[in-house]
């Protein structure tokens, strides 16, 4: 059965967010400058881009450790690297391909994906510090965040309220391994 | 006969009171989910997930059965009040539901779709009863050769049949096979795509996935939907349809339960297409195509029964060979995997309670649901008057604790924020989720099989492709690629005619 307790370092994990947020920023110079150039749309663009660095980023973790083996015996690198090389082939299709919708991609409003996300990361981080009920509570007052007519107090209300009904169910009702509070100290 | 033996065994099985309660749970929990717009079924089932662990493995499949069939019957609700499809497959019920409950009908329409529900669910389990075992005993004959094209062309239909691009598709069902390699490898044991970190040794959580690439994705798309309060109220006495309405629905239903029989178990093709592909044939037979749009009964009992047949045929490939025709069968695959049991032709023998367990509560839960959700609709309606605003969070909230509760540990919390941006980026750019969460489930199925199959060929390629199964397939993937499109280029333009029609009435 798989819930088994592993250690996990999350804030460790916050160390990657540096290196992200710049690749991030690179990615969308290269963007800017792959959409001013040639007649492409954006959309074809970025999803040529992000294919093809999917195909890189699998392919160069495979080539240099993994022993690809032969059609007879394959090795374990044997179908990632098939698999990469199809995906880069594919991903330069893409680019040739004439869009059928050729909608531009919307961004739109970053403020949902925001909230969403950053609520979760910050139920992730918090999870082993503060016990279900604060984390809960916090997360979801951090997603609610998102929608543009929301009102402190009715945001906070349905942060307890959501704290509440999760830390019932999962910890009194369920009997789940979850302090329900817990102190940082 | 053996088969009333079975059954009888089943029923024995899901008639436990543990049984029993979680099948109530699930389609309780999986009605409820399936009204509210934005979560379809496969988030309903995604969520629930984790609360099964802890159950015995019977146990869980038939509440995550009871929650799938709940959220395709619930997500008709949404449809005929709002015009907001609760999941996807409801989409087509807005056609004709929302226009009958604008003109005060919407009690009979409710009912009606209730009704068809459990008509085409019954349908539905009649057909998986007895075709199952004629299954296996065709599977028994299968070589990997044979696992590995079939597997290849449900991949493939997957990623062809989605909407959108189809290159696109199958290049998110190689990115699904390609995530399903992180981990480490059964045959070497090296580590593959971990970074070093321990927690990716097992690989990535199918949980982690689905939450993050259909949960929190579409809820960051939706965040912005004003859902618009409906006011009128639904008595149990404006429920009863007038005695021609219901002569009148009879055969659609038929029909529709017929229909959804045959797409359930093809691979790809699901309760959605079954849907539009009733809707269509039900207008083109019609005597009166022009009354489509504006409130035919006969396009929503239609629909729903051919939905819900789908759902349950839908299991006859999953169960017996272990091959998922659509995400939402992707899933509880998964969950299977994860309780130790692997599905094939061999689960008849080796677990049976679950296999005729199974099969026996989705004939309970059917009767749950007509029996459940007569009374309950003044419920849902009121649950579908809370402003989006407030529901979303709180799905969030229960997104987070259900991957916490996984191992315990944040990474996989932040596996599902991670999924969530990368559903996010995938909906922007056009690509696809459904197809990568097959290959993912496929992938080391798929791997395994190749090799297998290598191994037993001694590296020629010929014998795999060259069998007598592969040419039967290989014809049908021609066939059923081009009829696919055909039907669908059909449904959908008549579903943009009547959407026009629709528009320009209300």
């Amino acid at each position: 059965m798989e819930p088994h307790h592993r250690c996990g370092r999350p804030l460790g994990s916050l160390s990657a967010i540096a290196p992200v947020a710049s690749a991030m920023a690179l990615y969308h110079r290269v963007l800017e400058t792959a959409v001013k150039n040639w007649s492409f749309s954006r959309k074809r663009i970025e999803s040529f881009i992000s294919l093809l660095a999917v195909a890189l980023v699998f392919g160069g973790l495979t080539v240099g450790r993994l022993d690809i083996g032969t059609i007879n015996a394959m090795g374990p690198g044997f179908f990632p690297i098939v698999l990469s090389v199809a995906l880069a082939g594919l991903a330069f299709v893409i680019l040739l391909q004439p869009d059928a919708d050729a909608e531009p991609s919307s961004l739109g409003d970053l403020r949902p994906f925001l909230a969403v996300v950053g609520g979760v990361v910050l139920f992730a981080l918090a999870i082993r510090h503060i016990g279900l009920f604060p984390t809960t509570a916090l997360a979801v007052i951090t997603a609610a965040t998102g929608n543009k007519d929301f009102s402190w107090p009715g945001v906070i209300v349905l942060g307890l309220c959501a704290g509440a009904l999760c830390t019932l169910i999962f910890v009194y009702g369920l009997s789940l391994p979850i302090p329900a509070f817990r102190s940082p100290l | 006969m053996e088969l009333l033996a079975d059954l009888a065994f089943g029923f024995q099985t899901a008639l436990s009171v543990e049984n029993l309660i979680y099948c109530f749970v699930g389609v309780f929990l999986g009605t409820m989910i399936g009204v509210l717009p934005g979560v379809g079924s496969l988030a309903a089932i995604a969520m629930l997930l984790p609360i099964t662990y802890y159950l015995d493995p019977t146990t869980a499949i038939i509440m995550l059965a009871g929650v799938y069939y709940g959220a395709e019957y619930g997500g008709s609700t949404a449809s005929i009040l709002l015009n907001l499809p609760g999941t996807p497959s409801n989409a087509v019920t807005c056609l004709d539901g929302y226009p009958m409950a604008q003109k005060g009908k919407a009690g009979v329409a409710l009912m009606t779709t209730t009704i068809a529900s459990f008509v085409g669910g019954t349908f539905g389990i009649l057909m998986l009863t007895f075709l199952s075992p004629v299954v296996v005993d065709i599977a028994l004959m299968m070589r990997p050769a044979d696992y590995l094209i079939l597997m290849l062309f449900g991949l493939l239909a997957a990623a062809t049949v989605a909407p959108g691009s189809a290159v696109k598709g199958v290049s998110m069902a190689i990115l699904g096979l390609l995530l399903g390699c992180v981990g480490l490898d059964v045959n070497s044991g090296m580590p593959r795509f971990t970074f070093g970190l321990a927690d990716l040794y097992d690989g990535i959580s199918v949980v982690v996935l689905a939450m993050g690439l259909f949960g929190i994705a579409e809820i960051i798309t939706s965040v912005r939907t004003q859902t618009k309060a409906y006011k009128q109220k639904v008595s149990l006495r404006s429920m009863l349809p007038s005695r021609s309405e219901a002569r009148r629905s009879l055969f659609p239903m038929a029909r529709g339960a017929g229909i959804g029989g045959i797409f359930g178990p093809l691979p790809a093709t699901g309760p959605s297409i079954a849907a539009f592909v009733s809707y269509a044939i039900e207008k083109r037979i019609s005597k009166h195509p022009e009354t489509f749009g504006t409130g035919a009964i006969e396009g929503i009992a239609s629909p729903e029964a051919s939905n819900n047949s789908a759902v349950q045929t839908a299991f006859i490939p999953t169960l017996t060979l272990g091959i998922p025709g659509t995400p939402a069968m992707a899933i509880i695959l998964g969950a299977l995997m994860i309780h130790g049991i692997t599905p094939g032709p061999s689960i008849v023998e080796r677990n049976p309670d679950l296999f005729w367990g199974l099969i026996a509560s989705f004939w309970i839960g059917n009767i749950l649901l007509l029996v459940l959700n007569i009374p309950l609709v003044g419920i849902w309606v009121r649950l579908l008057n809370v402003p989006y605003r407030y529901l979303y969070p709180l799905i969030v909230g229960l997104i987070c604790v259900g991957a916490y509760s996984i191992g315990y540990n944040s990474f996989d919390v932040l596996g599902v924020a991670a999924f969530g941006l990368i559903g996010y980026q995938m909906r922007r750019l056009g690509f696809q989720p459904a197809p990568l969460l097959m290959g993912f489930i496929l992938g080391p199925m798929v791997e395994e099989n190749l090799r297998r199959a290598l191994l037993l060929s001694r590296g020629d390629f010929a014998p795999i492709v060259l069998r007598p199964m592969s040419y039967a397939f290989i014809a049908i993937i021609v066939i059923y690629g081009v009829w696919t499109l055909w039907a669908r280029r059909r449904a959908r333009v008549e579903m943009t005619q009547d959407r026009q029609i629709a528009d320009t009435q209300t």
